[in-house]
Parts: C-alpha cells; structure tokens; sequence
C-alpha cells in the first residue's frame, strides 16, 4: 500500500471514467458517421467534447479546493467555477444559435458522462448482486 | 338603373364589406394566438432555467457541503471524497446543461419561430 508507484483506487476509478469517456464518445460518433448526417456528427462531437472538458476542469478545481495539502483561494476557486460555466454556456449559445449541427445531436453528445456513470451504476449493482448471489450459495 | 339592381349592388358592397370585417378579425385573432404562443415560449424558457439552476443549486450545494466536513473530519479521505464528489457533481450540472440546451433551443432554434413570425408580422 505504501508503494508510491501505486495507483490509489479512487485515481484509478477516475481514470477508468475519463478512458471510457473517451471510448463512449468515439462509439457514437462512428455509429453517427455511418448512420446519419454529418450535421450529426458534429453536433456529437462538439456536445462530447464540451461534456468531457467540463468533467476534467470540474475535477481540476475540486481538487485544488479539497485538498488540504495545497489550499488555493475560495476567490480563484469560485471565479474558476464561474468562468467554466459561463464558456459552457457561450459554447452552447454558439453552437445553437448558429444552426450549423443539429441540437439533438448535441443534447446526445453532452450526455457521454451521464451515459457513462449510468454505465457504471449499472455494473456495481451487477457486482452487488453477483456477490449477494454468491453469499447466498455458499449460505 | 332599376331599383332591383341597385338594392343588389348595395347588398352586395354590405356583404363584401361584412366579410372582410371577419376575415381582418380571424387574422388578428390569428396573429394574436400566435404571439401568445411566442410569449408563452419564451415565459417557458425564463422559467426552465430559473427553475433548473435552483434544483442544481441546492444539490450541489448540499454535496460541497457534506464533502468540506468530510475532509474537515478526515483529510486523508479528501482524494476519495474529490472523486465521489466530481461524479456527483457532473450527474448535477449535465441536468442544469441539459435544461440550458432546452431554453436556448426554445429561444433560438424553435421549430415553429419562422411560423409564428410569419403569422404575426404577415
């Protein structure tokens, strides 16, 4: 445990997440490529990018403002929250008002971290149960 | 002219004249149920946003909450408490997201603005 190459679980949990963002995001915009216009795909892709730079700023500026080692100052750690949002928003003013992908598409491609959470949720319950079930068979 | 058709020409000017009094009525009755649905539009998209930054306001509220005790109590916990916490967050805010996508759509990608419009400025 003390080995400092180790990963520490939760670190890895998070990388777990940000790879499978990654592989979420690449399904969709293949199986958009071949099934559906380009329009499409751009919004997926701007939709999906959006979503997984929010996550990894969001876990950015959590960090430095949980840690206790490096406390940074509530005034930069708010302006930062604010500022991300604010982007979020002008991107999206953006990206709809110009009409140039479709805004479904991009509702699809903002939903890559919920779709993977939800991806996530589901396997722990799986292992809750298998390991319910394998309690009950030993019983 | 005879007195017939001159009672019929009269008749005639009453009736084109009544007629066009009801079809100006019915376009602006047209033209205000349409403004009404653009008005009701736009209430809708103040009111999701208003509505949805509240909800996600008093959620992550209580998660920073619960995680800045935490960490409080337990400091060495802080790395684990970061990483519940960003996915809670993130399940938080893509609702908030997701109802700005909504409003910004209804605002400016509304399917039927080009309808309405032409319904009320003709």
């Amino acid at each position: 445990m003390n080995d400092p190459t180790m990963i520490p679980p939760e670190e890895a949990l998070r990388r777990n997440l940000v790879k499978r963002n990654w592989i979420i995001l690449a399904a969709m915009l293949l199986s958009s490529l071949i099934f559906f216009p380009v329009s499409v795909s751009c919004g997926i892709l701007a939709g999906g990018l959006l979503a997984i730079a929010n996550f990894h700023l969001l876990y950015r500026i959590l960090r430095k403002a949980l840690n206790p080692d490096t406390p940074g100052s509530p005034v930069v750690v708010v302006f930062k929250y604010y500022l991300r949002l604010m982007a979020t928003g002008a991107i999206l003013f953006i990206l709809i008002f110009s009409k140039q992908v479709n805004v479904l598409a991009i509702i699809l491609g903002l939903s890559v971290v919920v779709i993977n959470l939800g991806l996530l949720a589901c396997s722990g319950i799986k292992d809750l149960l298998a390991g319910l079930l394998k309690k009950s068979v030993v019983v | 002219m005879s007195r017939k058709v001159f009672a019929s020409t009269v008749l005639t000017v009453f009736f084109v004249l009544g007629m066009s009094t009801l079809v100006f009525a019915a376009d602006a009755s047209v033209s205000a149920a349409a403004l009404q649905v653009f008005a009701a539009t736009v209430t809708a998209a103040g009111f999701g946003i208003g509505i949805a930054a509240f909800g996600t306001g008093i959620g992550q509220g209580i998660a920073v909450k619960g995680a800045v005790e935490g960490t409080a109590r337990n400091p060495e916990a802080s790395g684990k408490i970061t990483v519940t916490m960003l996915i809670g967050l993130a399940m938080i805010e893509s609702l908030c997201i997701y109802a700005l996508v909504i409003c910004l759509i209804l605002l400016y990608a509304y399917p039927m603005a080009d309808k309405i419009a032409k319904l009320i400025f003709g």
